[in-house]
């Protein structure tokens, strides 16, 4: 969808929906968010909806940033001790590795 | 517009006349690239319940430059020189030992090892220097009888097996191959890769390009026993292409009850049953290569002469000594007593030969351990340089008088009928070798028993649990004779213990040829006569091979592997009775749980129509009750843990290998070369009005 040929309201609705819809534990939804609205909240020339779609985008950025945080941080503690987990270390993995501990 | 057909045709002539002047042909790169060796037998790993064994590549295989050490002075060149690490070690058998293999493993410079076995024409090889064995000085201590009393001590200072090196038991983070080579054709590793190009020259590093090679033996399992089990159960839950990890080690036990008997008729009576065993596995660090000559074979073959001598006065046994003899062969004892823990297991739990099912009509009656009268079981027996057997008893249950008495009367016995042997009783305060009668003396303490050997102390045999444990060690013209001496002696013994007072009939004599053949088949060429004949001419196996007698793994029906399959039909035929029934008739008789119907003997070849046998022989699962048992605890020791892992392929191919400087040249030229293109290819875009200027008649057309 190109958003370009919405009216400013309706990209209002819709920035407001993905916004709240990434509460769902979908940081993707607010990443989507944050650089598909990124040009209508700081690059356009002003307009009234504009300071709310701001918001919702540097919010949706920061939850996405905090989430790709926790996911980073998550993925460094389970590969450098998945092995030393042992038993829970296999049965949180998705595909085993074979010939290694 | 004629110009330019005609440019192109000459273009595609040119183009052809370049393949065909370049030898065109569908090879494939990798092969010009790579040759491939085959021959080879690979190390591998195994698990037990706190640690891993064997050896394993890297998954995509490990490469290193090929380097022969025949001589200390190579060993230094490689560790202090050898630049051109990692190396691949060719070793001669003869240094294949543990100080090499440590030095080597330690020194991170080695990729993996090739153990280089040059034979002559003839495929033999004189095998190096004894003793050499990779088990333990003590093998299978941790769950056998003393493990944690008094006695274990015993073997730490008189130890059974001195020549071990525990090599068997070591990790290795890389693989290695045994590879046969013949000295007849050029040697491809040695000549044609490592002389040619890698043979440093007065100490003088060989110069690129070197040979290479790629040793691929990756192992899936990892760690122990439980945590490869448990993957491959979370794997079979999740994975899109499930498989397991690893699998137990197994096969079957096979036995004989030389009397059918039916549960209609009673359970049988306490202390009423001989029982005499052998063992028909060993092991090695190589995958085939387990011919275990004189760790399971000359028990073995004495076995079944014995099954041939009892089944001629089997009807003599009447029942008011004994009611039964059993002739047991144990699977998988090279890895803690994988078979008799199984069998002692099954019986303390009414489960043996087969639990009892009221559905079921004809089925033996159960045999506990509270049924044995004697145990008799045969060790390694090849004679060296003697006629001596030994006979070995266990302390811990001779401190009771009843079964010390019954001990002496079964000593006394075997020595009464000993005929041109000489048995000599070892102290009765000498605990037991390893053997399969500590698993049942483990679970009943009652059970007068002695094993049957050719060692008093350290084992003669000099290549326990080795590849190089083969008819070349044992073999002398007293061999079948020995073992035939050992098989009337066993015979004889029980024929008075069933009739107390009255001696073996001089006419049942044991059956040389038979031996004969039975070694031969084993331990020289599995292309025999006699499997053939067993198998009615359908043996497929490849003359001159030999069957590797290693447990290995409980995928299907281990009663139809190999080695397995030719044993049962072979104790099959020496203790079963030939019936006058037609092939037909006899594959269509009431196969139970008593009697089985073989029909053998039919062999083109030799033009013979075959006979019915129909036989009492059985088998039982010869798994560790550890992988039956709930919850089990793999730390205990209690019973066998082991596992071998899975893999997916051994390969084994040589090739040259450039210096990385001329890689690295190369890769750059590549990159190069692209990015020219890409400037090129961009330049004739923006500038194809230039070159190719809009032309008229490409319009008309």
């Amino acid at each position: 969808m190109d958003i370009e040929r919405l009216k400013n309201d309706a990209k209002l609705v819709l920035c407001r929906k993905y916004y709240y819809a990434g509460f769902a534990f979908l940081p993707f939804l607010w990443t989507i968010n944050a650089v598909w609205f990124f040009r209508e909240a700081f690059h356009k020339p002003e307009f009234d909806e504009q300071p709310q779609i701001k918001q919702y985008v540097v919010r949706s950025g920061i939850g996405a940033f905090l989430w790709m945080m926790i996911f980073i941080g998550w993925t460094c503690v389970f590969q450098s001790n998945r092995a030393a987990w042992g038993e829970l270390g296999d049965q949180l993995s998705f595909v085993i590795p074979r010939g290694i501990p | 517009m004629a110009g330019i057909l005609n440019v192109k045709k000459v273009c595609w002539l040119l183009f052809s006349a370049l393949f065909l002047a370049t030898d065109l042909n569908g090879e494939r790169i990798t092969e010009k690239i790579y040759q491939r060796i085959d021959d080879g037998f690979s190390c591998f790993r195994r698990l037990n319940g706190t640690h891993q064994i064997g050896c394993s590549s890297s998954q995509s295989g490990n490469v290193g430059v090929v380097h022969y050490v025949g001589t200390k002075m190579d060993f230094d060149w490689l560790l202090e020189v050898g630049p051109d690490a990692p190396y691949v070690v060719l070793l001669p058998p003869d240094l294949f030992r543990r100080e090499n293999l440590m030095t080597l493993k330690n020194s991170g410079k080695v990729a993996g090892i090739v153990v280089l076995n040059q034979t002559d024409t003839t495929f033999h090889n004189p095998s190096p220097a004894p003793p050499y064995s990779n088990d333990l000085t003590c093998p299978n201590k941790i769950t056998g009888l003393y493990r944690n009393d008094a006695f274990s001590s015993y073997c730490d200072s008189n130890p059974w097996n001195p020549a071990g090196d525990a090599i068997l038991f070591e990790d290795f983070q890389f693989p290695i191959f045994f590879i046969n080579e013949t000295k007849l054709n050029q040697s491809v590793l040695l000549d044609d890769c490592y002389l040619k190009f890698n043979r440093p020259i007065e100490g003088t590093p060989p110069s690129y390009p070197l040979c290479a090679i790629e040793l691929k033996a990756f192992m899936w399992a990892a760690v122990d026993t439980p945590t490869c089990l448990r993957r491959g159960r979370l794997n079979m839950l999740l994975n899109p292409q499930p498989s397991e990890y690893c699998d137990p080690l197994g096969n079957v036990n096979i036995f004989v009850p030389v009397l059918a008997a039916n549960k209609s008729s009673g359970p049988i009576r306490n202390h009423s049953v001989i029982f005499v065993s052998a063992r028909m596995d060993s092991a090695s660090i190589f995958d085939g290569l387990s011919v275990g000559a004189d760790t399971a074979i000359t028990g073995m073959a004495t076995l079944i002469a014995i099954a041939d001598m009892i089944n001629k006065f089997k009807f003599n046994i009447t029942g008011q000594e004994i009611e039964n003899v059993f002739l047991v062969l144990f699977n998988g004892e090279a890895f803690d007593y994988i078979g008799s823990s199984r069998m002692a297991y099954d019986m303390t739990l009414g489960k043996f030969p087969k639990p009892l099912k009221d559905e079921i009509p004809s089925q033996s009656p159960l045999i506990g351990l509270e049924h044995v009268k004697y145990w008799i079981e045969l060790g390694s027996l090849a004679p060296h340089g003697d006629n001596k057997i030994y006979l070995h008893t266990d302390p811990k249950s001779r401190n009771d008088s009843r079964v010390n008495s019954n001990v002496m009367d079964l000593i006394n016995v075997l020595i009464k009928n000993k005929g041109n042997l000489t048995a000599e009783p070892v102290s009765a305060s000498i605990p037991l070798p390893p053997a399969s009668l500590q698993s049942f003396l483990k679970k009943d303490l009652s059970i007068p028993g002695l094993l049957i050997s050719n060692h008093k102390g350290a084992f003669t045999n000099q290549f326990y649990n080795n590849e190089w444990d083969t008819i070349q060690t044992i073999s002398s013209s007293k061999l079948s004779k020995h073992l035939a001496e050992v098989a009337h002696t066993v015979s004889a013994a029980i024929y008075e213990l069933a009739n107390p007072g009255d001696t073996m009939p001089p006419n049942i004599v044991a059956n040389v040829t038979l031996l004969e053949s039975t070694l031969e088949c084993y331990l020289v060429n599995a292309n025999c006569s006699l499997f053939s004949w067993l198998l009615n001419g359908r043996n497929n196996i490849a003359t001159g091979s030999i069957l590797p007698t290693y447990v290995g793994v409980t995928h299907g029906d281990g009663a139809y592997k190999a080695l397995s399959l030719r044993t049962r039909h072979l104790l099959a035929m020496v203790s079963g009775d030939p019936l006058d029934i037609n092939k037909t008739a006899c594959i269509n008789s009431d196969h139970n749980e008593i009697y089985h119907y073989y029909w053998m003997g039919e062999y083109e070849s030799n033009n013979s129509s075959g006979t019915c046998y129909r036989s009492t022989v059985k088998t039982s699962h010869a798994v560790s009750p550890a992988f039956e048992i709930e919850d089990y605890d793999w730390a205990s020791g209690e019973y066998s843990s082991w596992t071998e892992s899975r893999w997916e392929t051994f390969s084994v191919r040589i090739f040259l290998k450039a210096s990385s400087l001329q890689a690295v040249s190369i890769f750059v030229f590549g990159v190069v070369v692209l990015l020219l293109s890409f400037a090129v290819t961009y330049w004739v875009e923006t500038n194809s009005a230039l070159l190719f200027p809009p032309s008229p008649e490409a319009v008309a057309c």
